[in-house]
């Protein structure tokens, strides 16, 4: 009997029907998202390096240094935001696909170890937010700083 | 009485590692979402007080920038304001999920679950949004 409390006190609240249909779609949609971004950041990269660059407002030989130079940071940054999106949604797809197993197979371990990856999606979608403001506020600051040293 | 627990451990709950794992979901996506509305805010003060400026510095580069430039507010406007639905669903879904288990209530629970549901539909529909407009710079290459 107090055994039996206990796992009601423990399970008072569980994934009923509305949860798992709640949980099925969402899965569903986060799949989607994760899909066309891995899709998206492959045709970012093929249109980075197959892309012409120009350079309109430089000519003779400087046209050519300006245009390769500029190939290269559009390559560069399309790589990076290709590398940090493909590890953010791979935890979104990993959690679409392990939601959805657990969910099917009524396995919770499964279940959680998805609720876990979408766990992680967020914390890494935090983390970089915390890191591009600190970026902001190092900037702000720094621009305070030089306005402060003119004369 | 067995066949109940039975019934219990046979289905999916919240158990203590689920109410854990989705209580540190809900901190995270909770900052975000209070980020988020800082920013869409800044950034609603900003086109609504600098938009006549930016309107007037286009309108000298670009000829005939002023005929589209209302548009152009508008849907800026428009896309703040998805965004920010956005940010107030991951919000929610943060609040009612987290007070859904400190409470046990399941409806606040499911409640939660249904903002994070609407939230990542959102997402979706940008994301093939996004997924075209790639294709389409794909094939002016």
């Amino acid at each position: 009997m107090e055994n039996q409390n206990q796992l009601d006190n423990i399970f008072k609240i569980s994934f009923d029907d509305n949860a798992r249909e709640q949980l099925r779609s969402i899965s569903l949609w986060a799949k989607i998202s994760a899909i066309c971004a891995f899709i998206g950041y492959g045709i970012a990269l093929i249109v980075a390096f197959l892309g012409k660059t120009k350079a309109g407002f430089v000519t003779g030989n400087d046209a050519d240094v300006v245009g390769s130079m500029a190939r290269g940071s559009i390559v560069a940054s399309a790589l990076v935001t290709a590398i940090i999106g493909t590890a953010i949604n791979y935890f979104l797809y990993k959690f679409a696909v392990d939601a959805k197993q657990g969910l099917s197979g009524i396995d919770q371990v499964k279940l959680n170890t998805g609720l876990s990856s979408l766990k992680t999606y967020f914390k890494i979608l935090g983390i970089i937010l915390l890191i591009c403001l600190i970026i902001v506020a190092l900037v702000i600051l720094f621009a305070m700083f030089a306005s402060l040293g003119r004369p | 009485m067995e066949e109940n627990a039975n019934d219990s451990l046979a289905s999916l709950n919240v158990d203590y590692d689920a109410g854990n794992i989705l209580k540190e979901t809900a901190r995270w996506t909770r900052f975000l979402s209070i980020v988020g509305f800082v920013a869409v805010a800044i950034m609603l003060l900003a086109l609504i007080f600098a938009s006549s400026i930016i309107t007037r510095l286009f309108v000298g580069m670009v000829p005939g920038f002023g005929a589209v430039a209302g548009i152009l507010v508008f849907i800026a406007i428009a896309m703040l304001a998805v965004i920010g639905f956005m940010v107030y669903l991951l919000y929610r879904f943060s609040a009612l999920v987290r007070k859904g288990i400190e409470t046990q209530s399941q409806e606040m629970f499911n409640s939660g679950l249904g903002a994070l549901r609407i939230y990542f539909v959102i997402a979706g529909v940008f994301a093939i949004l996004s997924l075209l407009g790639n294709l389409s710079s794909l094939f002016r290459v």
